[in-house]
């Protein structure tokens, strides 16, 4: 057996070890079940959908930030990672900030009526292509695999709905709810474990070391 | 250190090893501080595996060499230290593989 040090996959141990606290996967899960509910309730609703999801996904962000400020980093410290880690993360920023761009466009055209865009399966077809897109970047970039799972889930949630409707007429968003069901509870045990396994030690002594 | 004239096994090749380095735990943040910019005191414990006292001699002795740079900051009222390699401390870790690379690398077993 060969023992050697491989500076990459340490690299990318090091990165893994600070997104193991399950916290994205609920984020995930909260904004697809915002997906599934804004699905549900958007007849009649017109803009407040819009304004809906937009309060709801900066709450998500925000739940997410604090999450990571207040429970990954006493856990498990404070890691500044190098230029590639940095080129990733603008690389991934302005490629997603692109695609909201892009989606936001998207729905605030089919809402204003704007463009009439035929039947269902064209706008269906183009936000599945936008959600693999996003979550495609976000697996690769982050490192996590998990995402192209999601990225699959969140691409079926609109198609699936408007199937189920046309088929059986049943309105509620089954697939994205228990996708997202799904997600949050994964995101759960993952941070369970996470917490479990890294308590907060002592402030003064994980600041300072002896040192 | 003095080299025999005739070093045909590569032997003496191992003097030029920085024992600093060789040493496992440091060994381990060094070569986690080489693959991150930066990171605290939490952080190496945590990937490390060692305890907070073990962690500090050894960022003392590390500090010592030159290799190491200590910054001290204050996240609101609370100090914080982040650690990074130096230049130098880069350049030893380096070369530091480099050695290991030519010693180990190129160990022949024929004698088994």
């Amino acid at each position: 057996m060969t023992y050697t040090l491989d500076l990459k996959q340490l690299e990318r141990k090091a990165w893994k070890s600070v997104h193991q606290d399950g916290l994205l996967d609920i984020f995930c899960g909260l904004v697809l079940l915002q997906v599934g509910v804004s699905l549900w309730i958007q007849h009649g609703a017109g803009y407040w959908t819009l304004v809906f999801g937009i309060a709801f996904n900066l709450l998500a962000v925000a739940g997410l930030i604090a999450g990571k400020k207040l429970i990954t980093v006493p856990r498990m410290g404070r890691v500044e990672f190098g230029q590639i880690r940095k080129a990733k993360s603008l690389k991934l920023t302005i490629l997603l900030s692109l695609a909201v761009l892009l989606g936001m466009a998207l729905i605030m055209l089919s809402l204003t009526d704007v463009v009439q865009l035929p039947g269902w399966a064209v706008p269906a077809a183009l936000i599945a292509a936008n959600m693999l897109f996003v979550f495609g970047m976000l697996g690769y970039f982050l490192d996590y695999p998990r995402l192209y799972i999601y990225g699959l889930l969140y691409a079926a949630a609109f198609p699936s709905w408007v199937v189920l409707i046309e088929l059986a007429d049943i309105r509620f968003p089954v697939v994205s709810v228990l996708s997202a069901a799904v997600m949050v509870l994964l995101g759960c045990k993952g941070l369970f474990q996470f917490t479990s396994r890294y308590p907060v030690p002592s402030t003064e002594a994980a600041a300072n070391g002896n040192h | 250190m003095e080299t025999t004239k005739d070093d045909s096994t590569g032997i003496d090749a191992l003097n030029d090893i920085d024992r600093l380095i060789h040493e496992p735990a440091r060994l381990m943040i060094m070569a986690y501080l080489y693959v991150v910019d930066s990171a605290d005191f939490l952080f190496l414990v945590r990937q490390t595996g060692l305890t907070l006292g073990n962690l500090s001699s050894h960022m003392s002795k590390l500090e010592a060499a030159g290799y190491i740079e200590v910054e001290k900051k204050f996240k609101g009222k609370k100090p914080h230290t982040m650690l990074r390699l130096t230049g130098e401390g880069h350049d030893a870790f380096r070369k530091y593989r480099q050695s290991m690379k030519q010693v180990i690398g190129e160990t022949s077993e024929a004698a088994q």
